[in-house]
Formats: structure tokens, sequence, C-alpha cells
């Protein structure tokens, strides 16, 4: 008994049931294979790709965290120096209002000529206004002559003297009593 | 459908698997690509707002340097005021016993004024005082209060002839600022 006898007993030819596939669908098998590698070499480029994505997020992520955090401490060195100014504003405007009072005095005593008297001097500067030292003399003896000498003497110490009154019980007198009242303010030109 | 077409038909499946799986990791890849655009932009804006924000405090700093040193400047003598009335009070009359030999009627401090549109030095105190005794005294007096307490303000001073020869009545009311009470320490 040959072989092919036997084969032929055990596996005896059997008719296709069914019609053979068109050949187009023999492209199938191949596309299995190649979409089979392709989506392995692609998934695997995309896995890593999006794992670098991921990386690079974070690292931008942290990035942008440490850029607001940073930007919070500026904000805070901000506000200190803001409230530092503010305190520094209030501190120069206070200032400028307690120029010393002493210079119009010394100008005021120091122009008092011999003979002439002065019976009072009051000076008063309001917080409103404090550049303004409102002034009011009475000389006793002396009048208007003496009026004019500290006039004279208040506009060499660098002030300005407006809203001026003179009140004289006698108007005829020059060297009679006088009350003299002014606002005082610094010359422009004689600010610091 | 013989067992051929099914055969087609599940390989052509699990092509179309092949190419969803492919399509949804494609979808990934965009999206993280897209996420990773957007932290980078995020990350950018506060680059930018964080540049914005050291420039603006560069200028702050130099513009208002002066001031700033201004204040440092006279911060000892604000604070040597204090906060509390009393210790206006003390440094006025330790100024007063320094020349006992004038006269002191009527010393008397006021209660604290706010002083308006001020938060730091937001109160001020007026401690009033009519003296008498000899004129040279009482102008070295006044100066001594404008050497020594530059930021007190005289707001009234009269002279006046006194009783005597030399002597002269002096009315002096002086304002003594006081600083805004450090907020308590929080717990």
């Amino acid at each position: 008994m040959s072989k092919i006898t036997l084969m032929h007993d055990l596996k005896p030819d059997r008719p296709d049931l069914s019609p053979p596939l068109p050949a187009i669908l023999m492209l199938l098998p191949v596309l299995f294979y190649l979409s089979a590698v392709g989506s392995v070499g692609f998934g695997a480029l995309c896995l890593m790709k999006i794992k670098q994505a991921q990386a690079d997020e974070q690292r931008e992520i942290d990035g942008e965290q440490t850029a607001t955090r940073m930007r919070t401490t500026l904000l805070a060195e901000q506000k200190v120096i803001d409230d530092t100014h503010m305190k520094a504003k209030e501190v120069e405007t206070w200032m400028r209002s307690t120029k010393p009072l002493m210079e119009i005095v010394a100008a005021v005593v120091n122009s008092v000529k011999t003979g002439n008297t002065l019976s009072s001097l009051r000076l008063t500067r309001s917080a409103e206004k404090p550049d303004h030292v409102d002034m009011r003399m009475e000389i006793n003896s002396g009048g208007t002559i003496q009026q004019q000498e500290t006039v004279q003497a208040l506009v060499k110490a660098g002030l300005q003297t407006f809203r001026d009154d003179i009140v004289s019980p006698d108007k005829n007198d020059r060297n009679g009593a006088v009350t003299y009242t002014t606002t005082l303010v610094k010359a422009a030109n004689t600010e610091e | 459908m013989n067992t051929k077409h099914f055969a087609c038909v599940l390989l052509a499946v699990v092509i179309f698997g092949f190419f969803y799986g492919a399509s949804t990791l494609n979808q990934k890849w965009d999206s993280a690509v897209t996420a990773t655009e957007d932290a980078a932009a995020r990350h950018t804006l506060k680059k930018q707002e964080q540049a914005l924000t050291q420039g603006a405090l560069d200028f702050t700093r130099r513009e208002t340097a002066a001031h700033r040193k201004y204040l440092e400047m006279w911060r000892p003598r604000f604070e040597q005021s204090g906060t509390s009335e009393a210790t206006a009070k003390n440094e006025f009359s330790r100024m007063l016993k320094r020349f006992p030999s004038l006269v002191q009627f009527n010393n008397t401090t006021s209660a604290p004024v706010e002083n308006k549109d001020m938060a730091f030095v937001n109160r001020r105190v007026a401690s009033s005082v009519k003296l008498e005794g000899d004129a040279e005294k009482a102008v070295q007096f006044l100066a001594s209060i404008e050497r020594e307490m530059p930021t007190s303000r005289i707001s009234v001073m009269e002279i006046r002839k006194g009783q005597r020869g030399n002597a002269v009545e002096l009315d002096l009311s002086v304002e003594v600022p006081l600083l805004a009470s450090p907020p308590p320490p929080a717990k």
C-alpha cells in the first residue's frame, strides 16, 4: 500500500462546499499583518510621546507654580513698600506742618527799634493749613513805623505777609499803639 | 454567510480594532500635547505677570527710596512720642521741668484728636500751658521745644509783657503726634 493511498484513506478529498472568495479579499490578511505591526509601533510611539508630554506638562505646571509663588512674594514686598511709603508721606506731611516759629519770633523781636515796645505777639497755625501762620502783634509804641520795620524783617527772613490788617485807635499818630494782624507764609524762593 | 465570509468579517473587525486603538492613542497624544501647550501658555503668562510685578516693584522701590529713607530718619523721633497720651504728656512735662524759673499755670493736656486722612500718624494731643518768667528763659524754652521735640507742633503761642521789668507771660499750645497702635499679634 502506498503512502498516498493511505492518506487518501484517512483524509479523502472533499469537494468545496462554498464558492471561493473574491480575489480582492486576499488583501485582508496582508492588511491584518500590516495593521498589527503598525498599530503596535504607533502605539509604542504614542505612549512614549504621551509620557514625554505629561513630563513636559508637569514641568510647566511646576514652573507656573514657582512663578505664582514668586509673584506672591513680590506682591507682599510691594505691599510693605507701599505701606512704608504711605507712612513716609504722612510723616512728611506732619513734619511740613511743624516748621519752627522761632525764626518768626526772632525776626519780630529783633525788628523792634530802641524805644518802641510790643505788648504782645501771638502766632497760631491750624492743622488744616499748617503752612499759614496767623500773626497778631500789638505794638505799644512805635506805631505803623515799627509795623513796617517788622514786615521788612519778616520779608528778610524769607516770609511773605498777606491779609494784612492794621487797627489803630488814633489814625493820625504814626508812633502810637497799633494792632497788626497778618498771615505769614514761607516765600516760594526760600523753600527747602 | 459561510465560514469564509465570517472569517473575513472577523479579520476586518480585528483590523478595525487596531485602527481604533491607534486612533484612541493618537487622540490621547493630542490631548497630552494640548495640555502641555496650555500649561506652557499659563506658565508664560505667569512669568510675564511676575516680570511685570518685579518691574513695578523695582520702580516703586526706586521712586520711594527717598521717602522711605526720610521715614527711617524720623521714625525714632515719632516713636519717642509713642502711641499713648501719657507718653506725649510726659515728654512735654520733662521739658517744662528743665526750666524751673518759669512759673507754670494751667498745664493741661487734651484728649487725643484724630488727624484727618492719616492712618499712621493718626492722632495728636495738645498740651497747653501758661508760663510766666524771664523773657530770655521763655525764648530759650521755646527754642528747646522746637529743637528737642522736633516732631511737635506749636499751634498757638502768645507772648505778652509781664508784670515786672523783663518778665513775660507765655501762652503755649504744643501738639504732639501719636502713632497708630500696632495691631495685636495674631493668636
